[in-house]
């Protein structure tokens, strides 16, 4: 603990039933609760009638019971902070390849798990919405279109038997905007992203902030990530700056006054924004080529490129590697 | 004509001669001002400016004392204040430390204002205002404990997570760089950064978290990172099979909130981690939780790790060993041991080998200990009284601390270590909670007790370092919660939380002189002299929240004055 949280016990913490467990007053009320709900909840049995509510185990693999079941699921469970778009790679437990019974997810979808952050959904969904939940965990948490074969080959000259296989196998190869999230922001990587992007609010904005680029296509994202390109908006031209002491700075640069001019220093991650004396500078230069790191096609898998370019993205499906390769 | 024009060269060249020599003047006085020439080489040596107080606790040992013996006890009665300075800011109070180097005073205060001022008159030389996002949540607080200054530079972490460098002669910025995103990590930084070399050693708050705690070196005139130290190892590292199978390692904490000291001989960083988190609920990760309650020492160019002691394995109480390494050589039976010694929040002192890592002794400063029966010759810890989900349990000392962050002080003159205790309990009562990177990760909650024998009390104790016994100790009603300070003079300063600055006989423990500066002590106290004459300054200002806290202990609390100034003291100037 340090001072501060020592000091929000005083604050807080002198008053009677304080709860520590939070730097924010909401969130330990809501701790709280959660806690009181829980201990309620594990007391109740399951209500009979529940287990006797249950569908025939052929609807639980009825392809449009479990399709209605995957649109229940990725709102509810499948954000980043719970299980993940498709049941792996989210903040809460894999779902995916668990063999869950039927019974067992009903009961837990419904009460929820005490002092977890698993919610209760019993208020929010009808029962036979729950079962649908139920279907699509128990097919694999594998979105019923990842199954067929695209649709839109349809359309277009009929494919060779191989060809389609390919298209298949290519579709089924998808990201994961929770993982590419991760990397995205991962401090623990000189090169991540967050160093110079922001996203959604967070991150650095050195770069140009990437919450607009969702719009592009996968293709194309995933191009400009791997391939160097020449910049189209002036305000990211690298400057070179040679120093007085022979230093040498590369970077973008912020902003310029009278005095001096102010450049992220982008030799090392983090960079630094560095502000400098103009009577230290004796040469500035200008290229027409990026800052961004060349090397990510040499760092990254083809599955994390996936990853990466579903989170920028930011779409419900995952993008798969037949989108890239289109 | 000829002489005429003699004499007008021989003008000439003497106003040149006159013109160099003044430019050399110049040149010394700027040298001087802006102390460029303070480098991690003359840092090695701080001890012997004492007239400086150039680090964070004064030198890389971290003593807290100073040589300098104009004010002694024999005198000390007769200080009399010569300025004051004050921020102008009260939110926060005033928790710095503040550095004195060639007679220009460094000082930090809440929302990252940095000043620099004339150390004799209190002038005020430049200001510096942190800009920070106005939506800033601060999981950490506003205020800050220091700053480092070296190679013409300052340098202090802020309320955002970044650390900048300012240009000490004019306060303008050279460098900032963020560590990471205050919005994902929830972290900031409000210890104080301190210089090793070339590089600016930085830790981070964090620890009830869902965070993985590190150390971070920056290249002190770039601010380019250096090295960094993860204090939770990660897959495939060493340490890492101290933790479940699960991701909780990403959020296990281990932040490095405060500052570490450096020993040149070994090139070694010792630095005191944080907890593990969530603090008070370990089932979530079974194991020893490596690095976390732990000193690590570590490479100071290139942040490997060389060794480290755990104090607390799988801590369960929040009884982080983030607190200060104080490194000493001492001589015992004719052998000179190279000792670290660390009090802990636990109520112990940890005495280890700074050498090999290898426990010494621990050794309690506080009466009230129920988390542990006791630590045996190996530094095993004996009767583990854990708090358990659904059940309260009475643990001692309160997870407050037996005492709190500010520091400790020795003297090598009396050989004894100064510090404060804390006699509290508190009920503790586990609660899971599901860990959410950023976001408060503590799994439990406290209600703060009594000890079972009389009233929550404070008092302020001497004691030997290595064997732990009690040289002198003299009661307080109020915890103490500024550093200390002891000198040369076999003065030892300190202040409460009424406002008083106190003086004590280093040697006896008795109160020797006071000063009400009329807001509470949460800094730290300094001494430095300019032009032959000794200085001791406080930073006054309790406005820390933790003082929010205590009217439901203490209800007079309620109307200590919250502030954020700097007092200054001298003995009178001889006429
Ligand atoms: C060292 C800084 C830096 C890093 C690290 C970095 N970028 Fe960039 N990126 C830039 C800059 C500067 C630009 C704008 C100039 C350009 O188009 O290259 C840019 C452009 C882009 C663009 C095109 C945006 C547009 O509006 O056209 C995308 C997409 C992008 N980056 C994605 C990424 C991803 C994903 C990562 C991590 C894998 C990443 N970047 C890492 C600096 C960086």
């Amino acid at each position: 603990m340090s001072e501060d949280s020592e000091a929000r016990v005083n604050t807080y913490g002198f008053r009677r039933d304080v709860q520590l467990a939070g730097g924010c007053r909401f969130r330990s009320g809501a701790l709280v609760l959660a806690g009181v709900i829980g201990v309620v909840l594990l007391t109740i049995d399951p209500p009979r009638h529940i287990v006797s509510a249950a569908p025939q185990a052929d609807k639980l693999k009825e392809s449009k019971f479990i399709a209605e079941g995957e649109k229940l699921f990725a709102p509810s469970c499948g954000n980043a902070y719970c299980h993940g778009t498709s049941g792996v790679g989210g903040g809460a437990p894999r779902l995916r390849g668990k063999g869950l019974e039927a019974a067992y997810l009903f009961k837990t979808i419904s009460n929820g798990i005490p002092g977890t952050a698993m919610l209760s959904f019993k208020s929010e969904l009808s029962e036979e919405q729950i079962w649908k939940l139920v279907a699509f965990v128990m097919s694999d948490v594998k979105s019923t279109s990842d199954a067929k074969p695209e649709a839109s080959v349809a359309g277009k000259p009929s494919p060779s038997t191989k060809a389609s296989a390919e298209t298949a196998a290519s579709s089924s190869i998808t990201g994961s905007a929770q993982a590419g999230k991760a990397l995205f922001f991962d401090s623990t990587q000189s090169r991540s992203c967050h160093h110079c992007h922001s996203l959604q609010g967070e991150g650095t904005s050195i770069g140009p902030d990437l919450s607009k680029v969702e719009s592009r296509s996968p293709r194309v994202l995933f191009l400009s990530i791997i391939l160097p390109h020449d910049i189209k908006d002036p305000r990211y031209a690298t400057v070179r700056l040679t120093l007085r002491s022979g230093d040498r700075i590369v970077g973008i640069k912020k902003e310029e006054d009278a005095e001096s001019i102010r450049v992220y220093d982008t030799t090392e991650l983090p960079a630094v924004l560095r502000t400098i004396q103009k009577t230290d500078v004796v040469k500035v230069e200008s290229a027409n080529e990026s800052v961004m790191p060349k090397d990510y096609a040499s760092i990254y898998t083809m599955k994390q490129f996936l990853d990466l370019v579903t989170f920028l993205k930011s779409s419900e499906s995952p993008v798969t590697l037949k989108d890239l390769l289109e | 004509m000829i002489d005429s024009r003699q004499s007008q060269l021989k003008r000439v060249s003497l106003v040149a001669i006159a013109l160099v020599v003044t430019l050399a003047a110049c040149d010394q006085a700027r040298a001087q001002d802006v102390n460029s020439e303070l480098t991690g080489e003359r840092l090695v040596n701080a001890r012997k400016e004492p007239q400086n107080w150039a680090t964070y606790f004064g030198a890389y040992d971290a003593w807290r004392y100073s040589s300098l013996d104009q004010i002694r006890a024999d005198n000390v009665k007769n200080l009399v204040s010569v300025w004051a300075f004050q921020t102008g800011k009260v939110e926060g109070g005033l928790n710095a430390t503040p550095l004195v180097v060639d007679g220009i005073m460094y000082l930090i205060a809440s929302e990252n204002r940095v000043f620099a001022l004339n150390a004799e008159t209190g002038e005020r030389l430049w200001t510096y205002n942190y800009k920070f996002p106005r939506d800033l949540i601060t999981p950490y607080g506003k205020f800050n404990r220091g700053l480092a200054v070296g190679y013409g530079l300052v340098f202090f972490g802020t309320m955002d997570n970044h650390v900048v460098a300012l240009n000490a002669s004019t306060g303008k910025e050279v460098w900032n760089v963020e560590v990471e995103d205050v919005k994902k990590c929830g972290c900031n930084i409000n210890g104080a950064p301190f210089i090793v070399k070339d590089k600016v050693i930085v830790g981070g708050t964090g620890g009830d978290s869902a965070h993985r705690g590190y150390i971070s070196a920056f290249n002190a005139k770039t601010g380019r990172l250096a090295w960094r130290f993860y204090t939770i190892p990660g897959p495939g590292e060493p340490g890492h099979e101290t933790w479940p199978e699960t991701e909780i390692w990403k959020y296990g904490g281990g932040s490095t909130w405060l500052t570490g000291s450096y020993d040149p001989a070994q090139n070694l960083i010792f630095w005191g981690i944080g907890n593990p988190s969530s603090d008070f609920n370990n089932s979530v990760r079974p194991g020893l939780n490596l690095y976390t309650d732990c000193i690590v020492a570590i490479d100071a160019d290139t942040g490997k790790l060389k060794w480290y002691y755990q104090e607390i394995p799988h801590d369960a109480w929040d009884f982080d060993s983030a607190y200060e390494p104080v490194l000493m050589d001492i001589t015992r039976n004719g052998k000179t041991e190279k000792l670290l010694v660390h009090p802990n929040k636990s109520g112990f002192v940890w005495v280890l080998d700074r050498v090999t890592g290898k426990f010494v002794n621990a050794w309690p400063y506080v009466d009230t200990i129920t988390w542990v029966k006791s630590i045996d010759k190996d530094g095993a810890l004996i009767g583990r009284n854990e708090p358990e989900v659904g059940k309260q349990s009475l643990i001692c000392p309160n997870w407050g601390g037996g005492r709190s962050w500010n520091h400790s002080s020795y003297s090598p003159r009396t050989g004894l270590l100064y510090n404060d205790g804390i006699e509290w309990c508190a009920n503790v009562t586990v609660i899971p909670q599901e860990a959410r990177e950023g976001r408060p990760f503590v799994g439990g909650n406290v209600d703060i007790k009594p000890p079972p024998d009389g009233n929550i009390r404070a008092h302020l104790d001497a004691f030997d370092p290595v064997t732990g016994q009690k040289k002198w100790s003299v009661p307080f009603k109020y915890p103490i919660l500024s550093s200390l300070l002891v000198t040369g003079g076999d003065v030892l300063f300190t202040g409460d939380v009424e406002g008083h600055f106190l003086a004590f006989d280093a040697k006896t423990g008795k109160q020797l002189w006071s000063f009400n500066t009329g807001s509470g002590h949460r800094g730290g106290p300094i001494t430095y002299s300019v032009r032959g004459r000794q200085y001791v300054a406080v930073p006054s200002g309790l406005g820390s929240i933790f003082v929010s806290g205590m009217p439901a202990t203490w209800p007079e609390a309620a109307n200590f004055q919250t502030g954020s100034a700097v007092f200054v003291f001298a003995l009178p100037e001889r006429k």
